[in-house]
């Protein structure tokens, strides 16, 4: 009984790490597919400055939301440590991007990255409610260094050079070194657990 | 007479000199007793550094500063920072410098040794205090 038990809860933690590959790689797809389309219809459909202010809304409130399920799910002093973090830093860039935005009298419209992020996230946060103990933790981290990536990624190479306005593209500049830290901070969390 | 001169003038002329000497001596003591204690006064005002928080960045990373002076820590940045002892630095890993720091607040700290820090809150973001040598004063 005792083996089974064992068996049991060394085999979950696999299924559920191929889960969570996939999910990773399915939104880091989405992000990339999504980019690559932006970029080639540049001409046709440009991301308009509506666009990025959603995207910036959406892509923070995923990460607020996120470190909110860590510090109810996870027990790891560094890990709630780093989530706390997420929700402290990515409220005060929600708060300067809608301070902004309000400002400049734009009003966030989505796009199809807005909805691909939107319905990933929905998917990995059933995913993260399922998990506990190690396997969460490293499902919440593994995550947390795809997706910033991503996101740096995303802010680099298609938010900075679409955006029209000098002071949402210096907003989007500015963001930067926040989401590199972060990067840097879920890297070294990641090789510890 | 003019041997007379001669037998009297030296004597007048070597208290001349003497007291010229004396008073040499006198006015360069002063003055280096002066020169002393405005090195004195130089030494003991003490040295305010800023280190500016932005951009997710210690500014300057590196600071060299001598025994006694301060560094001021300021968070121009959008999410709040603190300042702590450098993982790395064994023997007073994780003792706080400065409280935690919202946008736009302060906090002054007096060196009394060389260190390396870390944000408490971001530990990618890096600094270091350097003892500068006495002669560089």
């Amino acid at each position: 009984m005792q083996t089974f038990n064992n068996n049991r809860s060394n085999r979950l933690p696999k299924i559920l790490t191929q889960s969570s590959k996939s999910l990773l790689i399915g939104m880091m797809l989405a992000l990339v597919s999504v980019s690559a389309c932006t970029s080639a219809n540049t001409n046709s459909k440009a991301m308009t400055d509506a666009n990025i202010a959603a995207i910036v809304v959406g892509a923070n409130n995923i990460d607020i939301s996120a470190g909110k399920i860590a510090l109810k799910r996870s027990k790891n002093a560094q890990v709630r440590q780093f989530a706390q973090t997420m929700i402290t830093d990515h409220t005060s860039v929600l708060e300067a991007a809608v301070a902004l935005v309000t400002k400049l009298g734009v009003t966030p419209v989505n796009n199809d990255l807005v909805a691909t992020l939107a319905a990933q996230s929905q998917q990995h946060e059933q995913h993260l409610n399922a998990l506990s103990g190690k396997a969460f933790d490293k499902a919440y981290i593994d995550h947390e260094v795809a997706y910033h990536q991503a996101v740096i990624g995303v802010i680099e190479k298609q938010l900075i050079p679409s955006a029209k306005n000098a002071e949402l593209k210096a907003m989007l500049v500015s963001v930067l070194p926040a989401f590199r830290a972060h990067l840097d901070h879920c890297k070294m969390i990641q090789s510890k657990i | 007479m003019n041997f007379i001169r001669l037998n009297h003038n030296p004597s007048a002329l070597s208290r001349g000199i003497t007291f010229i000497l004396y008073f040499a001596f006198l006015s360069t003591s002063l003055a280096a007793t002066r020169v002393q204690n405005s090195a004195l006064q130089v030494k003991q005002k003490t040295v305010i550094h800023q280190v500016n928080i932005v951009g997710f960045k210690f500014v300057p990373e590196r600071l060299e500063v001598a025994v006694g002076d301060r560094v001021t820590w300021t968070n121009n940045d959008i999410a709040p920072h603190s300042v702590i002892i450098s993982q790395s630095n064994t023997a007073k890993k994780g003792k706080e410098i400065t409280p935690r720091l919202e946008p736009k607040q302060s906090f002054s700290f007096q060196v009394t040794d060389g260190i390396n820090y870390q944000c408490g809150i971001h530990p990618s973001m890096q600094g270091k205090i350097i003892i500068q040598s006495v002669d560089k004063r």
